[in-house]
């Protein structure tokens, strides 16, 4: 049976490993250990660090810089059809150094090319961007763009901004002309509305307070209407609140509409339309919980898998996703959805083979 | 029933996980209170391998808030999603949803001579 896995978080080993794709004068910054990359302002709290306690890199990687060990865990494990590449590296974080920052963003990209999409035609790529700089980030956007695997922009989502700002609206221009789509992910540094909180469990908790708040700024600044072509991927943000954020919208949209006449349809079509949201982390519903959920959607065209590898919050693809669900509606969580998102097509046999 | 010996008792250690196997089947053990408990190596979450989990003792707080550990009780934390598990009992610590079945699968263990046998 086809399966699309919409979160795979490739890494590096260490940030030097973007020395060769910098220019001077930052390779040499990098190259000297002038800056030791991003970390997490929070102690972990699961066995594995972070991640599961399986994935333990040899060279230290954050993430996981294996591709080897990649394919035994997800690829082949569950011989995965597609697998969407989000990064753990987003320079957006930075919040000073833009010419760095734009720099490191352009790297990066290239380093996913040669030592990730290179090595599998099964991985899509994400364009990652210096997002503080949206016409630096649009070039960059432009750059990529003509790589067959890069199918979409990720707009890491960070404790400062929100992207319906029209300010973003280069970014936006650039994956709309260049036929890609737009995938929004958490970062390290999100926060939700007071901040982090005091807890590890607070801060992973709120960190569909700060997704919500993306949508909402999206739909609210019209960034659905002004590009009628693009779709808009949530990672890894939750999706047991959808209903009420599309009741609420529309409500919002009937009584306020003299506001925001650039909202040229209900908030809650859009959303059926052009959002998606990842089904990691689960929330350990049960099948009837699901179907429920699905039902007060309204379609059921909006959930895509994802498992996260390699984080602690890993989910299975034949444990997180009920068997007991309608076949048909697990097909769509599993790969349909996630084909149509990314107009892929699946080869015959492997739907065959379903 | 079958008898399986699955390791030597010098194999096992207090706080900590041996992986083995009994006849095909994969399971972790380890000493509590020097007796030996053997588990199915599988989370019964999503079928993490438990080879990779963690012993830990009990967390809780105490009056004052401030968290402590209770040496006298072993907890198995998931090595994916760190879900705690009674090693003794193999109940969650946290309740699980009504729908869901969370409980380690123990295994009948004993010690014979210098064996570690169990029988499934």
């Amino acid at each position: 049976m086809p399966l699309i896995d919409t979160d795979i978080h490739e890494g590096y080993s260490s940030l030097k490993a973007l020395v060769p794709y910098l220019p001077a004068p930052f390779d040499g910054w990098i190259a000297q250990g002038a800056w030791r990359g991003f970390t997490q302002p929070f102690c972990y709290t699961s066995p594995g660090n972070g991640n599961r306690a399986d994935v333990k890199s040899e060279d230290g990687s954050p993430s996981v810089s294996s591709y080897e060990m990649m394919r035994e865990h997800v690829l082949d494990r569950y011989d995965v059809t597609y697998g969407v590449l989000t990064g753990y590296f987003y320079p957006t974080m930075l919040k000073m150094q833009y010419q760095l920052g734009n720099a490191l963003a352009s790297a990066y990209n290239d380093f996913v090319v040669e030592h990730w999409l290179a090595k599998d035609r099964r991985f899509i790529g994400s364009i990652q961007i210096f997002a503080r700089d949206p016409e630096a980030a649009a070039r960059e956007i432009d750059r990529m763009a003509d790589h067959p695997q890069m199918r979409q922009v990720k707009l890491p989502v960070v404790g400062d901004l929100a992207y319906g700002d029209p300010r973003f609206a280069p970014i936006f221009e650039a994956a709309d002309r260049n036929g890609l789509q737009i995938a929004l992910h958490h970062t390290t540094s999100v926060e939700g509305p007071y901040g982090m909180g005091l807890t590890y469990m607070e801060r992973h908790s709120l960190i569909s307070t700060a997704i919500q708040a993306q949508v909402i700024s999206l739909i609210c600044n019209g960034a659905f209407d002004r590009y009628e072509n693009l779709r808009f991927m949530v990672l890894e943000g939750g999706f047991s609140w959808l209903p009420h954020v599309m009741w609420r919208l529309d409500r919002e949209y009937r009584q306020g509409r003299v506001e925001v006449p650039w909202i040229r349809k209900l908030p809650s079509e859009h959303i059926r339309e052009r959002l998606r949201l990842s089904t990691q982390p689960t929330e350990d519903i049960s099948a009837e919980q699901w179907v429920k959920l699905v039902e007060l959607m309204g379609t059921d065209e909006i959930l895509v898998f994802s498992t996260d590898y390699p984080h602690f919050d890993f989910d299975d693809p034949n444990a997180a996703i009920p068997r007991a669900l309608p076949d048909d509606l697990r097909d769509k969580i599993l790969w349909k959805n996630a084909a149509a998102f990314y107009d892929l097509d699946i080869p015959p046999a492997a739907v065959a083979a379903e | 029933m079958t008898r399986h010996v699955i390791c030597r008792r010098d194999e096992l250690r207090e706080g900590a996980l041996t992986p083995l196997r009994a006849g095909r089947m994969p399971v972790v053990a380890t000493l509590v209170g020097g007796a030996p408990t053997v588990v199915v190596a599988r989370c019964p979450h999503q079928g993490a391998d438990l080879a990779r989990g963690a012993v830990v003792d009990h967390v809780s707080v105490d009056a004052e808030g401030c968290i402590m550990v209770d040496p006298d009780r072993a907890v198995l934390r998931c090595p994916w999603h760190g879900f705690e598990f009674d090693i003794l009992t193999g109940e969650p610590v946290v309740p699980a949803p009504p729908h869901l079945r969370l409980r380690l699968r123990h295994l009948d263990a004993s010690v014979d001579g210098d064996d570690i046998v169990v029988d499934i």
